[in-house]
């Protein structure tokens, strides 16, 4: 019978560490109401609806090096 | 001119940040009995500034002082609307989704716990070595055992939150078990002290976070797996 402890880590939602920012990064890009087709407007020549989601990949890997996470690779 | 959109709310008095993301004004947009706060953005800055840390930490802190005062929708970050009639166009095409939505979650959060195995621990170290070694059918039970005692684990978390808990979901993978809890405002502090006080054995590492928009709970019934 394995023992018991206090091994539960809390997390607050407020960018304290690095570890909270990870988790907010995995929320703001993550989670929410995805808008697509023609909502999503184009400037300056530039189609949004591509551009939006390259941000969002860009994002996460510009953040993940920021702190110095690998980011997660589909293998 | 375009309008990034923060969050979908019901309507009401809401006190917002004075600036968010890039540092723009937040105002609000209201139709519908919906309120969506915007910031207006120069096209330059839609292409060159939306992947700095600070600026998706500049939105989350929005979205943060918004939740605080009522339950929320979160928009994908970054999404952007063309100008203020494309919003108010889209909240009234998805006025009965959002308002179903906002009353399931109203006064509530999304608190998330993470349970999955010390990375030291015994049972995983059995389940990796010599995995090459046995057959197939002996890998794949190994593992039915490992996702049995992780969900076995959000079991017992969940019979320990639940007096606190309006409603519980979760998502199973091999290596953890993501359960997320909806928690009505007022007894959030005792939901974190009740997971504080969490006796659980040594060979699990259960990670709580938030709390987060109720971005699970906005559908009536969990998504099939």
């Amino acid at each position: 019978m394995p023992s018991a402890g206090s091994n539960v880590a809390l997390i607050s939602s407020a960018p304290d560490d690095e570890v909270s920012l990870v988790e907010i990064l995995d929320h703001v890009l993550n989670s929410g109401v995805v808008i697509r087709g023609s909502l999503i407007i184009s400037l300056a020549g530039v189609d949004l609806i591509y551009l939006g989601m390259d941000v969002i990949l860009t994002s996460v890997e510009t953040a993940m090096s920021h702190i110095g996470v690998a980011a997660p690779r589909n293998e | 001119m375009a309008m990034l959109a923060y969050c979908v709310t019901e309507a009401g008095p809401l006190e917002i940040l004075a600036k968010g993301f890039a540092g723009r004004q937040i105002t609000v947009i209201e139709h519908c009995g919906l309120q969506c706060p915007v910031a207006t953005l120069a096209s330059v800055e839609v292409g060159a500034g939306l992947a700095a840390r600070e600026e998706v930490l500049a939105f989350h802190a929005a979205l943060q002082g918004i939740l605080r005062q009522r339950a929320l929708i979160p928009f994908r970050f970054p999404t952007v609307f063309g100008a203020g009639g494309e919003v108010c166009d889209h909240l009234k095409e998805n006025e009965r989704k959002y308002h179903d939505a906002l009353a399931r979650v109203r006064n509530a959060v999304q608190m998330e716990v993470q349970i999955s195995f010390l990375s030291s621990d015994a049972d995983s170290k059995l389940h990796r070595e010599g995995d090459e070694k046995r057959s197939g059918t002996a890998y794949l039970q190994s593992r039915l055992i490992s996702q049995k005692s992780l969900e076995e684990q959000a079991v017992a978390i969940h019979d320990a939150v639940a007096p606190l808990v309006k409603d519980w979901r979760e998502r199973i993978s091999a290596q953890s078990v993501r359960a997320f809890a909806l928690v009505d405002t007022e007894v959030l502090s005792e939901f974190e002290q009740a997971l504080a006080a969490l006796k659980v054995p040594e060979k699990f590492a259960i990670k709580a976070s938030g709390p987060w928009p109720a971005t699970e709970f906005l559908e009536s019934k969990a998504p099939k797996a």
